[in-house]
């Protein structure tokens, strides 16, 4: 009697245990849900300045107007020889065939022009607008106008406008050997005060510029900037660069670059690129990532997490992983190299180093969580020199190395010192300084800190 | 106010949360969550076990054994509720995560015995329970 009563009591005891604990486990549910109901708003608030400002940028645009610019002057004749049966199109050839039917037909073109662009007797720059099937005609057949020199500078500032009236992108194409009137060889030592006078309507104007700079066999007669000691050389597929320059809006610059000129070649230097802020957050909890010392964000559930929480100890230096997204940038600074080089990390209270930076692999972009990152950059922070402060990961503007080794005083033997162009870095200075006084950066990303309690 | 008073009475004993990429979900949800349900359960444990058991239901549960069982129950719900909230949270289980359960057991085996020092007086049957003492008649 006594011992089923027990019994019972002790069943009805079990029961109470397991409705209070179930109880319990709601609560702990119901507790994390009013977290992440009184954290999202925080959280909002911090995300919402990055998020508008990149659709800002990210809006780009599915159609741009092109205007395209190709200089036949007598220098550029050898890359375009006439075509004859058996006898192999040259790169420029093949490549500039693409490019305009990409622009004639490709869906990423809204209104187009294609123009000519040579000089008159008195050296004044002339663009003639030109149909699509003249400008192939040019391209697979030859130049047959004769076309002396190259006033650069000028050449430049008249496409430009032209293309600002009819709100399009330019894309010209020349071997930037500039050629002034014979009577005004001084220009040689103004190039890059030229080039910038003649282009500061695209800084003016918030213009961005693109160099794209590639080689192509040559035959003919090759008319050096330097005429001694040879006035001209007759060459037969030796290597001379080219270079297409794509001015415009930032976005509509990358649209041209990726879409409509597609195979990029190596060489690429950007100007004028900025990019207000790139997504970014630190990542703490991820497994593929997992940091090491006294770190966390300072918000649980932020997302990104842009703030955290760290400490360093003697022995043990906080590292923790950036994750970016960079896919908007141009594509020669997407590369990991390039990042390399270039990436700074600065601090402010502390004193960061830059550890490695990684590029999305499939295992990562399979992960829903990590997807949205096309970069990785680790981060150790050593020690802390204030209670906060912030932590920057910056993308300085840089003048690509190339452009120095395709840069010469004296063109005149292309044989010798083939892939270069003559004072070209000079151009490109003239082009930079434009841009001077712009951030320093191509982006900034900052993630604070406050040191650990 | 009650995370901090929770963080701070774990993070005496166990020092900061490990991993520390957790830290936050550590003090703002396991810490607290535990700290009350150790609270309210073994309250809850010893009102049932004084005033249902040897009260309201006369069960004749009163020897100190049957008080030591109680004891042990709730040092096993002690045991569970730290590691399954680090599991719910999505927290990488570390050693920490079982010190913490070992340090709320011994938490659980103070509270269960000053409530009973508190609440033993109220109770028909087990007022003597575990011991006579500070109770006197």
């Amino acid at each position: 009697m006594r011992i089923t009563k027990f019994k019972s009591v002790l069943y009805t005891l079990l029961l109470c245990i397991v409705l209070t604990l179930s109880g319990c486990f709601k609560k702990q549910s119901a507790g994390d849900e009013s977290d992440t109901e009184i954290n999202p708003t925080a959280q909002t608030g911090e995300a919402a300045s990055p998020t508008t400002a990149t659709t800002a940028e990210n809006a780009a645009p599915s159609k741009v107007n092109v205007n395209l610019y190709l200089e036949i002057s007598n220098g550029m004749k050898g890359f375009m020889p006439s075509a004859t049966a058996g006898k192999e199109a040259t790169t420029f050839q093949n490549n500039l065939n693409k490019l305009l039917s990409e622009v004639q037909d490709g869906r990423y073109v809204a209104n187009k022009g294609f123009y000519l662009a040579k000089e008159d007797a008195k050296s004044r720059p002339v663009l003639d607008s030109v149909s699509y099937n003249t400008i192939k005609s040019y391209i697979v057949s030859g130049i047959k106008d004769d076309v002396r020199g190259t006033p650069l500078p000028a050449m430049l500032q008249a496409a430009l406008q032209n293309s600002i009236n009819q709100e399009a992108v330019s894309i010209i194409i020349s071997d930037f050997i500039h050629g002034p009137d014979p009577r005004d060889q001084g220009q040689f030592i103004s190039l890059d005060s030229d080039i910038r006078s003649s282009l500061r309507e695209a800084e003016h104007q918030g213009l961005a510029i693109a160099i794209l700079a590639n080689t192509s066999e040559f035959f003919g007669t090759y008319h050096p900037a330097v005429k001694t000691p040879e006035l001209r050389r007759t060459l037969n597929g030796v290597e001379i660069p080219y270079y297409i320059w794509v001015i415009g809006k930032q976005q509509d610059v990358q649209l041209v670059t990726n879409k409509v000129l597609r195979n990029l070649p190596l060489q690429q230097a950007y100007f004028g690129f900025e990019y207000e802020s790139v997504p970014f957050s630190a990542l703490l909890k991820e497994k593929a990532f997992k940091p090491a010392g006294i770190v966390y964000c300072s918000s649980r559930n932020a997302d990104p997490c842009t703030s955290v929480n760290l400490q360093p100890g003697k022995n043990e230096p906080v590292e923790f992983t950036l994750g970016l997204d960079l896919r908007l940038l141009p594509a020669s600074m997407q590369s990991v190299d390039y990042l390399k080089r270039n990436l700074k990390v600065t601090g402010n209270g502390s004193r960061p180093a830059l550890v490695s930076v990684t590029a999305a692999d499939e295992s990562i972009k399979a992960t829903p969580d990590l997807a949205k990152y096309s970069h990785f950059v680790r981060v150790q922070v050593p020690q802390l020199t204030a209670n906060s402060g912030s932590i920057s990961v910056q993308l300085p503007q840089v003048s690509p190395n190339w452009i120095k080794t395709w840069s010469t005083d004296n063109d005149n033997n292309p044989v010798a010192a083939p892939k270069q162009t003559y004072k070209f870095s000079k151009i490109a200075d003239g082009v930079q300084a434009l841009y001077r006084d712009q951030s320093d950066y191509v982006f900034n990303a900052t993630t604070q800190f406050i040191k650990a309690d | 106010m009650i995370q901090q008073f929770f963080s701070g009475l774990y993070e005496f004993v166990l020092g900061r949360p490990m991993p520390a990429n957790f830290t936050n979900d550590y003090r703002e949800v396991v810490f607290p969550n535990t700290g009350l349900m150790l609270f309210i359960i073994s309250l809850a444990m010893v009102l049932v076990y004084y005033y249902v058991l040897n009260r309201m239901m006369s069960t004749g549960l009163y020897k100190p054994r049957h008080w030591v069982i109680f004891l042990v129950l709730n040092a096993i719900i002690a045991f569970i509720i730290p590691i399954a909230q680090v599991n719910g949270n999505e927290i990488e289980t570390h050693s920490y995560t079982y010190m913490f359960a070992f340090v709320n057991v011994v938490y659980s085996l103070i509270l269960f015995f000053v409530f009973s020092l508190l609440l033993k007086r109220g109770s028909v049957q087990a007022w003597t329970t575990p011991m006579k003492w500070p109770n006197k008649k």
